[in-house]
Formats: C-alpha cells, sequence, structure tokens
C-alpha cells in the first residue's frame, strides 16, 4: 500500500473513532451532565499526554545525561517562541485561543447538541463546518473554486437543509427547540475554527535544528502540543462554563451546568466505567493522537486540509447511522437515505476534485532587480500557486500551481503573469508525474537561506520572452 | 556550537532517449533527493535536494552525473520559500 493511502485509512479511522463518540456517550448522559463528561474526558487525556511528555524527557535524559537533545527548557522555549502562522504571537497565547475556542467549545456545544438534541440534528453542525472551512479558504486564495468544488458545496448545503427541515418536523412530537439549532450553527463554527487553526504552528528555525540533532523530536512535538492543549481545556473548563451559565439562560443548559457542579467529585466514576474508557480512549485519545502523528508526516503532494475535509464526512454518517440504529432517533429511513446519498457525492466530487483534473505547473520567473519581493507577493497571492520560492540561479522565482483546466491556467498566463511588472521573461513547465515525495510537510520547514554558490553545469534554455 | 542549516535546491535534468525510466530509479537511491517530478519543456525531470551542509551536495551530484543517461543537469539554490 502506498505511503499516502496508508495515512488516508488511518486518518479515515481517526474520523470513524470520532463518529463512534455518541455511543458511549449517550449511555453516560442517562447518570452524568453532558459537560461532566466532557470535563473528564479533557482531564485524563490532559493527564495522559503530560505523563507521556514526562517519561520522553525522563528517557532521554537517562539515556544521554546531561547532553540530552530535549530538555524541560525546550518545552518553555516552545511555549514562548512567537508562531508566525498566529499573527506573530507566542506559542502559548495560539494554544490557549485554540483550546478555548476550538477544543473547549465545539466539544461543549457538540456534546450539549448529542444530549439535548440527538446525534442525527447534531451531524449538521460538522456539515456547516465543512462548508465554512471551504469558504474561508476559498476566500483566503487557498483554495481554487472549481466545478467539481461547487457540486461539492450544493450537495453539503442541500444535506444540510433536508437534514434541518426533516429534524424541524420529527421535533414537533417532541422536545425539539429552535435554540438547539442555533447551538448546532455554533458548534459548526467553532469546529471550523478548530479544523482551520490547529495545524497553524509550523517549526520555528530553532525547532529545526533540535529536530536535526534529535529526530524524535517530531513525535515529541505532537504530544507536547496535545498536552498543552488538553491542559489549558482542562484549567478554562469551569471558567467558560461559569461565563455561559451567565450569558444563556436556555433551561436545558442551566440544568446541566448546575448537574456539573454536583457531579464534579463523582468523575472517577466516568474515568473507571467501561463506556467512559472507550470514549477517552478509544474515541478521544487515540484519534487525537493520531490526527496530529499524521499532521506531521503528512506527504506534501497531498494536501492535509483537504484530506481532512473529505474524510471529516465520514463522522455525520456515522453519527446518523448510529442515531438511527442504535441509539433509537426518529428519523424518516427514506430521508437518511437522500442525505447519505448527498453525502456520498460530496465525499465523492471532493476527492475527484482533489485528485484528479489537476494540471500541475511549474512556472520560472526572470524579473529585474528590486522587484522580487512584490512579484513574490503576486505570485503568493494567485490562488492557483501552492508554493513560491526565491531562486538564486538562471532564475529568480519559481512558483508550483495547480489547475483545474488549461483555460484557468491560459488566462492566468495570459492576463495576470505577462503583465507583471519587471518580468524579464518566464517558462512554463508541466509536471507530468510525481515520482518520489519525501518532502517534509509545510509545518515543519522553515524558511532557509544560503549564500553559497555551487558549481553546476548552466545551460541555456529556450524561454519565452516579454513582448 | 554547530549551526544546523537546511540547504535547498531545485535541479532540472536533461536525459538522452530511453534512459528515463533507469533514471528515475536511480534517483529513487538517494536520500536526500526529497522531490522528483516529470516535466515537459527543456528538461526531462524537476528534482528538490535538501541537505544540512553544502558539502553533502558534493557526493550526491557524483552521484547523479554516475547515473546513466545524463546530458544536461541545472541547479537553482532556494532562497526562501512561502507556502501555503
Amino acid at each position: 500500500m502506498k505511503e499516502v493511502s496508508r495515512k488516508i485509512l488511518i486518518l479515515s479511522v481517526c474520523n470513524l473513532l470520532w463518529g463512534l463518540i455518541p455511543w458511549p456517550a449517550f449511555q453516560l448522559f442517562s447518570e452524568f451532565s453532558s459537560f461532566t463528561v466532557i470535563f473528564a474526558r479533557f482531564l485524563m487525556m490532559a493527564a495522559t499526554m503530560l505523563g507521556i511528555v514526562g517519561i520522553i524527557l525522563l528517557w532521554l535524559r537517562v539515556r544521554n545525561g546531561k547532553d540530552a537533545n530535549i530538555q524541560v527548557r525546550h518545552v518553555f522555549r516552545y511555549l514562548i517562541q512567537k508562531n508566525p502562522e498566529f499573527y506573530f504571537r507566542a506559542q502559548w497565547i495560539y494554544l490557549l485561543i485554540v483550546a478555548i475556542f476550538g477544543l473547549n467549545l465545539m466539544t461543549m456545544l457538540f456534546f450539549y447538541c448529542l444530549k439535548t438534541i440527538g446525534a442525527i440534528t447534531t451531524s449538521i453542525g460538522v456539515i456547516i463546518s465543512l462548508i465554512l472551512v471551504s469558504s474561508i479558504k476559498w476566500g483566503m486564495g487557498k483554495e481554487e473554486i472549481s466545478g467539481f468544488k461547487i457540486i461539492y458545496l450544493i450537495t453539503l448545503i442541500i444535506a444540510t437543509v433536508i437534514l434541518g427541515i426533516v429534524s424541524q418536523q420529527q421535533s414537533s412530537s417532541g422536545d425539539f427547540s429552535a435554540m438547539g439549532i442555533i447551538v448546532v450553527v455554533f458548534y459548526g463554527i467553532a469546529l471550523a475554527f478548530f479544523v482551520l487553526s490547529s495545524g497553524a504552528d509550523r517549526m520555528s528555525n530553532s525547532e529545526y535544528q533540535i529536530l536535526r540533532a534529535e529526530p524524535k523530536y517530531k513525535l515529541f512535538r505532537v504530544f507536547l502540543k496535545l498536552s498543552v492543549l488538553s491542559l489549558f481545556s482542562v484549567v478554562t473548563y469551569i471558567p467558560l462554563l461559569l461565563i455561559m451559565q451567565f450569558l444563556f439562560q436556555e433551561p436545558a443548559l442551566q440544568t446541566e451546568i448546575t448537574h456539573f457542579f454536583a457531579e464534579l467529585p463523582k468523575i472517577g466514576q466516568i474515568i473507571g466505567s467501561w463506556n467512559g474508557m472507550a470514549l477517552i480512549i478509544g474515541c478521544t485519545i487515540l484519534p487525537y493522537t493520531l490526527y496530529y502523528l499524521l499532521s506531521t508526516s503528512w506527504p506534501k503532494s497531498a494536501s492535509f486540509d483537504l484530506w481532512v475535509g473529505v474524510l471529516q464526512l465520514i463522522e455525520p454518517i456515522i453519527n446518523l447511522v448510529l442515531g438511527i440504529t442504535v441509539l433509537n432517533e426518529v428519523f424518516p429511513v427514506e430521508w437518511l437515505l437522500v442525505i447519505v446519498f448527498f453525502m456520498l457525492i460530496a465525499i465523492f466530487t471532493k476527492y475527484v476534485s482533489e485528485t484528479h483534473a489537476q494540471l500541475n505547473v511549474i512556472l520560472l520567473l526572470k524579473i529585474e532587480p528590486q522587484r522580487h519581493l512584490e512579484i513574490m507577493k503576486e505570485c503568493y497571492r494567485i490562488k492557483a500557486s501552492r508554493e513560491v520560492r526565491s531562486l538564486i540561479g538562471d532564475y529568480d522565482i519559481m512558483v508550483d500551481l495547480q489547475f483545474t483546466t488549461s483555460t484557468a491556467m491560459n488566462r492566468l498566463i495570459s492576463q495576470k503573469i505577462s503583465q507583471l511588472p519587471g518580468l524579464k521573461r518566464y517558462e512554463i513547465l508541466l509536471v507530468t508525474t510525481q515520482d518520489i515525495d519525501r518532502a517534509v510537510p509545510d509545518m515543519e520547514k522553515g524558511s532557509t537561506v544560503s549564500q553559497r554558490i555551487i558549481k553546476s553545469q548552466i545551460s541555456p534554455s529556450i524561454t519565452k520572452s516579454k513582448s | 556550537m554547530v549551526i544546523f542549516m537546511e540547504i535547498q535546491l531545485v535541479s532540472f535534468i536533461k536525459v538522452h532517449k530511453g534512459h528515463k525510466g533507469a533514471f528515475l530509479n536511480a534517483l529513487k537511491g538517494i536520500e536526500e533527493i526529497v522531490r522528483v517530478q516529470s516535466i515537459t519543456g527543456d528538461y526531462d525531470i524537476l528534482i528538490e535536494i535538501n541537505v544540512a551542509e553544502s558539502e553533502d551536495l558534493v557526493s550526491i551530484f557524483e552521484s547523479i552525473e554516475k547515473i546513466p543517461g545524463l546530458m544536461e543537469f541545472q541547479s537553482h539554490f532556494v532562497l526562501e520559500e512561502w507556502q501555503k
């Protein structure tokens, strides 16, 4: 099995495990508040991850003594370093914000919805997050819109609308309220924020030096990040609940929060139960660890974010099936089949748009001096560009582009590239096959600078001059 | 204190007719070559090399030059890289 296929399979397993959350969670909901269950989940996750970080540090210390390449001071250095992908804030601020608005809020809303309105309606939130992630990425110029992507978005919107309407109709006989849909929408927004922000912390140059000396730093960093994230989630959990209690007067929410404070001494019972262990180990620690390990070793040729988007659709499908088969929720089977059908179309179109119908092009630019940075910025802003490199050699800038049609490429070249100010000449190379991809993924790669000259055979190449 | 600095190169390779398949296979054996793409145009293959020190490049270039079928080889240093 190809490396990328194996990793896609593992990512599917992560989504499958997340999709199974309602199963053990519902058993626990009969006895505990949804907020108590989440708190127990994060508490155990923080304890486990911190334990793993401590064991790695201790093991390296015993093995290498004072010369260990990863030491406690590296933990503090990691926390205080600036994160260029998060407005140059310190890493701990980034992790705190992700913990509060991503992990905590998203999980609180998810579990609250799960308990009050059921697994089926809650799955709307996942679909909303997928629509948001795709739209935001497109708006930010990180994704190019194509026919397949439009179909993907339309099918997701149709599935969301059907789910919402049918859930609303079913609720006339139940205790479903319009407030539930609002909470689901907020859950979708929090999940989208988590998906977009959780990977925005590529390695710094100093970390890259540690990685050179100690290849296990990659693994260590994953556990360190997860431990800090879950620790921040635990620390900010109670203040966040108190704020929610103050802001929202929804009776069901107030009851859940009141029960949480009353049940705090019973947290051990959740952790010690089979359902608690299934939820904490099987549906939390295992998938989160695998997810972050994958994010650090994902092949450069396949976008991690995009595959997360494709496979995330597994979660609502499992939620729907679980809701009807195991949790005995009422939902017309014919509509369930229609929704699953639309979801499968969404998976297919997303897959096709990301893996096929792609035209990979390398664009080489020779430009006038003083225009370098300006042109690099221009190239970076092009939606189809994936990488922009500054070069020393025959050419000054190399741009890695991806198109869905040759028309889109022609349009870009004639309307944008050839009009670039200071352009002397350019060359277009079509990539026919990707034969090897062992490149370090995005988040580990820092900008590198070298000014040494290497002797290499320089040969003239046929280029197009700007007319 | 040893300072580690990654050096990144992109190289364009032109090979003699009928040698491309074997050439690509031979490139797979060089660990420092992190990416290989077949391209159309003046050159046949585009490779990306990542090394810790410039001295490492000597042996890599020697290995590439020894592969049968090499016609032309042109390299560019990467100064900066912006990824999306």
